[in-house]
């Protein structure tokens, strides 16, 4: 099997290193979104593996607890977790991201206390919006304080050069991550956004070590022989895509998915850690400051974000694609969409989306037309 | 198109609500008259303040700020029949019908064409915005403005704990880290107000502001108690004008008497052991904000059911420790008030707690959990709540409306729904209960 293979395999088998790292006695941790610092659980050494739903399960069980009136990504994992699908994790792990993140981290612990429902314990890592000093200053101690609970949990002390060795195996990998987001935009096109979304998705669902060799293996002698890709280009701004749904149906339109902005692709990659003095501040200064969600304060650091994206992508056509109640994409749409205006680059706009790709036939047309319009296939 | 249609007053606008205080009557007066002093001290060249109600407003008071209250603008465009023109507005510029609709119609007011129109003057240009990230949300919301009026934003943030311990609500018992970081951001705006403004914060000055609040605080507590009296004293109608006080009018003088002139008229009523509702037979709870465009809404049931709502938001979020504080510590108790408390409160799983505490203190006979799909800080737990009253055996209804937009209203509709639901409760299960 070649590593490209190995990597697309891992990404849509998502137990795979779960049982692997299991069967060697060690302890899995899930987690949701790219504020949990990864480095310290794999320092503790647990294999952190991100927590993701599943558009195929109805959320018959969740939605006896949340809202519809919450992001559908989210509702699916709490949905999951509540069927006890997680339980083979030792722990899961919540940071705070958005608001619906924050309301299923509570809401998890209210339906345990109201109805008894078993589910793995929980820990949380509060985070500000906002990235000033004081800002610093108060997540420095939340990170500290996450470090003790996962010491606590693996009984045992954490050691300084055990989370150097993991900041060394995490920043390897970004190195790697931000070839492969680079190869996306350079032409002749090697890489889809769909193969894109495998590669970088993959090390979310396996030992980073492990992940870091496929994507040397995959850099050095695969990707030559990769087939060149064509078609117009196309960015996606938009909501966690924790599938190739999407991007395998723009592809299918005539269009090439050369980047975007979500957090389980591009935005993963992005952001070194900064080898200085202390560990735990090198990981929290990365995780305060890194490339900026759509969550972060000020909503000017992400337009910038966004418009700098554009500048290195460039793009011939923009897709704003936001999950139903992703409140935070939502209000920054005027000002991204502003953005894309002002470059002159045709946009299509879907808001309110299910998190499985509902009537893809009906966007199938209204990409086909935005391509067209771009330059592209007719 | 005619001015009344230019307005977004077109249709049904509305019923009116009916007062039993004279407190109540004489709180929209007020508040008009403190738009035209706050207009009043613009033209003489004064700073404003945009802020809010997660704010310290006792530091703007002590230091002799102007303040507009962004929030309350919202309620008063939507009992003014302006939130629909508003809200076009921002899905003319491009903003989704789905989002934030009681915050972001202020931005669409700032966005009209014809500012003329806006009700009581409009708000004053800001020199200044504050604003605490209560949720994702807000302070999106609020830069957009900043932008719009070209005049700098402070944005403060909170701290978030999942569950703080059981009962968290009754004693605010917080890690000292979390205080300490939002008292760190307080001092920094502090510098930044002293700065721009040059003024000095007068340290005694703040100690007496944090005395009015919490008397402010001991008196509204206490009214809460007196709204335990079966039959009811009062009604929502009498509940809503009176959050002025205790929401824009913290750290004065006059916010304390007009909390005690509230105070004194419910006290007078249970004396005389005066019925809000002559007839009553259903206590009802309204856990949300209410339609700010049909203040007569909690009227509608009382003749035909002799329903009376007995128990609101703002209820509840104000408990006995808030009048505990020490204001001898003005900055801790400030963070305390207005920098922690609203994740506990507002949220799962103490909000869903003190829901069935208070219905079983407040002798309800039935809930009505207001669903407002684009207020994520307003409506969230609605589902763990219904649960957690169904297990106390509290009967509860969901009614999925919007606050501000009657574009979705239908009047007809949410009035069967309600009666309906009111049908269905019996005084007796309440009796049981007991």
């Amino acid at each position: 099997m070649t590593a490209f293979d190995t990597m697309k395999w891992y990404y849509g088998e998502r137990c795979l290193a779960i049982k692997e790292w299991k069967e060697k006695g060690g302890k899995v941790l899930g987690y949701l979104c790219n504020n949990t610092p990864e480095e310290i659980i794999y320092a503790a050494g647990f294999l952190p593996i991100r927590l993701t739903g599943d558009p195929l399960v109805k959320t018959t069980i969740g939605d006896q607890y949340m809202e519809d009136h919450f992001c559908p990504f989210v509702r699916s994992i709490f949905d999951l977790t509540l069927r006890g699908v997680f339980n083979y994790f030792d722990a899961i792990v919540i940071p705070h991201a958005c608001d619906a993140i924050i309301r299923m981290a509570k809401y998890l612990v209210t339906v345990k206390e109201l109805d008894d429902i078993k589910f793995p314990d929980m820990y949380w890592i509060d985070m500000p919006h906002s990235r000033t000093l004081k800002d610093y200053e108060y997540y420095l101690g939340r990170v500290i304080d996450f470090r003790t609970k996962m010491e606590k949990l693996a009984g045992e002390k954490i050691s300084d050069s055990a989370l150097w060795k993991a900041i060394e195996a995490y920043n390897k990998g970004r190195t790697l991550l931000q070839e492969i987001v680079r190869f996306r935009w350079d032409e002749p096109h090697k890489i889809s956004g769909t193969e894109a979304l495998q590669i970088i998705g993959s090390g979310l669902f396996m030992p980073r070590h492990e992940h870091n060799k496929l994507l040397e293996e995959f850099l050095q002698e695969e990707l030559i022989n990769f087939p060149t890709k064509s078609g117009v280009r196309v960015f996606v701004s938009g909501s966690c895509m924790d599938s190739t749904a999407l991007t395998e149906l723009i592809e299918s339109c005539g269009a090439i998915v050369v980047g975007d902005d979500t957090c389980m692709s591009d935005r993963y990659a992005e952001t070194m850690i900064d080898l200085v003095a202390d560990p735990i501040e090198a990981i929290t200064r990365r995780y305060l400051f890194k490339s900026p969600c759509p969550r972060v304060v000020s909503m000017k650091e992400r337009i910038n974000y966004f418009k700098e994206r554009l500048q290195k992508v460039k793009p011939q056509a923009v897709i704003f694609y936001f999950l139903r109640w992703c409140d935070t994409n939502m209000w920054d749409y005027v000002s991204l969409v502003g953005e894309v205006k002002k470059l002159g680059i045709p946009y299509y706009y879907c808001d309110m989306q299910e998190y499985h790709l509902a009537n893809p036939e009906s966007l199938r047309t209204r990409f086909e037309a935005l391509i067209e319009s771009a330059g592209g296939a007719k | 198109m005619t001015t009344k249609e230019r307005e977004g007053v077109v249709g049904w606008q509305g019923d009116k609500s009916v007062k039993l205080l004279k407190c109540s009557t004489e709180s929209t007066g007020t508040m008009k008259q403190y738009y035209k002093e706050l207009h009043e001290a613009k033209e003489r060249g004064e700073p404003v303040i945009w802020t809010s109600t997660f704010e310290p407003q006792e530091i703007f008071r002590a230091m002799g700020l102007n303040l507009f209250f962004m929030v309350h603008y919202s309620a008063l465009c939507a009992a003014k029949q302006m939130s629909r023109r508003y809200l076009d507005n921002l899905q003319k510029r491009g903003w989704s019908r789905d989002i934030c609709r009681y915050c972001g119609q202020r931005l669409g007011c700032l966005l009209d064409e014809h500012p003329e129109d806006a009700p009581w003057g409009g708000p004053p240009q800001p020199d200044l915005i504050v604003r605490s990230s209560v949720d994702d949300l807000q302070s999106k919301i609020e830069e957009l403005m900043a932008e719009q009026m070209k005049c700098p934003i402070y944005i403060m943030d909170r701290t978030w704990p999942i569950r703080t311990s059981k009962g968290a609500w009754h004693v605010l018992d917080v890690p000292d880290y979390r205080i300490e970081y939002i008292v760190k951001q307080y001092r920094e705006l502090i510098g930044l107000l002293e700065f721009m403004f040059h003024k000095t914060l007068d340290m005694e000055k703040l100690k007496e502001a944090v005395r009015n609040s919490v008397e402010i605080y001991r008196l509204w507590w206490e009214v809460g108690q007196l709204r335990k009296t079966v039959p009811a004293p009062i009604t929502s109608s009498d509940h809503w004008p009176n959050i002025i006080p205790l929401q824009f009018f913290r750290g004065t003088k006059k916010g304390v008497d007009m909390v005690r002139r509230y105070h004194d008229e419910v006290k007078e009523r249970v004396d005389k052991g005066l019925a809000a509702v002559p007839n009553e037979r259903i206590r009802l709870m309204w856990p949300g904000a209410p339609p700010w465009f049909t203040a007569g809404f909690f009227n509608a049931f009382e003749e035909k059911y002799g329903a009376v709502f007995v128990w609101e938001v703002y209820g509840y979020h104000f408990q006995e420790w808030f009048h505990k504080v020490d204001a001898e510590k003005p900055m801790e108790a400030l963070a305390k008030l207005y920098g922690i408390y609203s994740e506990e409160i507002m949220n799962a799983p103490s909000s869903v707690e003190v829901m069935v505490e208070h219905a079983q203190e407040y002798s309800v006979d039935g809930v009505i959990l207001l669903l407002v799909e684009s207020c994520k800080a307003y409506s969230n737990s609605i589902l763990l709540s219904q649960r957690a009253l169904s297990k106390a055996g509290i009967p509860s209804m969901i009614l999925r409306q919007d606050i501000v937009d009657i574009r979705d209203w239908d009047d007809h509709r949410v009035k069967a729904q309600v009666s309906a639901f009111i049908e269905t409760l019996d005084p007796e299960r309440r009796l049981k209960r007991r």
